[in-house]
């Protein structure tokens, strides 16, 4: 439910596996000799002078610290990137002329005030809510805990009616998408039983 | 709705902190090496090869720090094991990001009200597992449920006292079947259930 970098993830993964797998396959093929029939200079028993020789250039240290600081600001803002977000929605401005005065309202206050609604649900034991979007065009992200013998069928039906029947009223527009995740809220006293995914 | 608001592959945090890690790593070392070799020669023109020993270096031995590396060749061992490596830790992190990975969610299907444009419903895999395995523990003769699901099929291996357990096996079977037909899934996951023998 909440967001991750999903695509920052795999984009990294894919350039940086890329490069890993080029450099690995370079070596390999210099080391096996198969470099030599395209590059002479590439032997398989020379030493590895060519490639380190460029570290003996004269401010090879400071272009080694550029990079070192250019690949560390990276690693340490993909790191940044994944703590999963709620990004819940800027505040909703409510009113219908900003002359006559300003309406805004929290979108936590809404999502707790759902989530709140969604908790006195016959079969659901915990909710969390995010809202997302704007005012005139909201978005509703759903997570229910509901009860293991719960009918999950008439679970979201009642979601998908009443509770987002509500808050769609209480926001006076149609919600533009609502997604909701039915999990199973874990009970105590079956100790014998394991789940594994 | 273009983008779905349930995520339904997984986001690779672990093999993404991993690579953060490992390309943090070798930034330090690199900048390390770096700033050594800087700080020993006196000059911002040093060069990073000889004199990167460390600190307190003072010549530029070709058989310390990074100057080791021209002892070596092409072929020897370490160059060969270290490309290996490389180059295999580069394909695992390539197809990481490539492939799809496994679904973490089966689609649901609902009716849509008036006051919704779009409704998206799921059920996690685990709670997938979590509804057979309670369903599977009202059967009468069952002692414990392990279950394991993933978005089409699930596991369900129950133990139990009783030596001749088909018959339980089935209503086991059915039970879990029955419970999943109760749910309008988009595409109702598979149920394989196994009997194991439990001392009582």
């Amino acid at each position: 439910m909440r967001r991750t970098a999903a695509a920052a993830n795999r984009t990294g993964l894919i350039i940086v596996g890329l490069i890993a797998l080029l450099l690995g396959l370079a070596v390999l093929a210099i080391g096996f000799g198969f470099a030599a029939a395209f590059l002479p200079s590439l032997q398989a028993d020379a030493s590895l002078d060519p490639a380190t020789a460029v570290l003996a250039l004269p401010y090879s240290a400071v272009i080694a610290l550029v990079v070192a600081v250019v690949l560390a600001v990276i690693a340490l803002r993909w790191l940044a990137v994944q703590v999963p977000r709620k990004d819940f929605a800027k505040p909703f401005r409510m009113q219908a002329d900003a002359r006559t005065g300003l309406t805004t309202m929290n979108a936590e206050v809404i999502a707790e005030a759902v989530a709140d609604d969604l908790e006195s649900t016959d079969g659901v034991v915990d909710a969390q809510v995010i809202l997302r979007g704007t005012a005139r065009s909201p978005e509703l992200l759903v997570h229910i805990d509901a009860d293991e013998r719960a009918d999950i069928d008439a679970l979201i039906a009642e979601v998908a009616d009443r509770v987002a029947g509500n808050a769609s009223l209480a926001l006076g527009a149609p919600l533009r998408a609502v997604a909701v995740e039915v999990g199973i809220a874990r009970t105590r006293s079956r100790r014998q039983r394991t789940v594994s995914v | 709705m273009s983008s779905r608001l349930l995520r339904k592959r997984p986001s690779r945090i672990g093999p993404a902190v991993v690579v953060a890690l490992l390309v943090l790593l070798v930034a330090v070392g690199l900048g390390w090496f770096a700033v050594a070799a800087i700080v020993t020669s006196g000059t911002v023109d040093a060069p990073l090869f000889g004199t990167a020993a460390g600190y307190g270096a003072t010549s530029a031995d070709p058989s310390s720090g990074l100057g080791g590396l021209s002892a070596l060749h092409w072929s020897s061992g370490v160059v060969i094991g270290t490309g290996l490596i490389v180059a295999l830790l580069g394909l695992i992190a390539l197809l990481l990001g490539v492939s799809p990975g496994a679904r973490r969610i089966t689609g649901v299907k609902a009716n849509t009200p008036d006051h919704i444009g779009d409704l998206e419903v799921a059920v996690p895999t685990s709670s997938l597992s979590q509804i057979a395995a309670a369903a599977a523990d009202e059967v009468d003769g069952v002692s414990g449920v392990k279950a394991s699901s993933n978005a089409t099929s699930t596991i369900v291996t129950f133990s139990t006292p009783i030596r001749d357990h088909e018959p339980i096996r089935a209503e086991v079977e059915a039970a879990v079947r029955q419970r999943f037909d109760a749910i309008s899934f988009d595409r109702a996951p598979t149920v394989k259930v196994q009997a194991r023998r439990s001392q009582s």
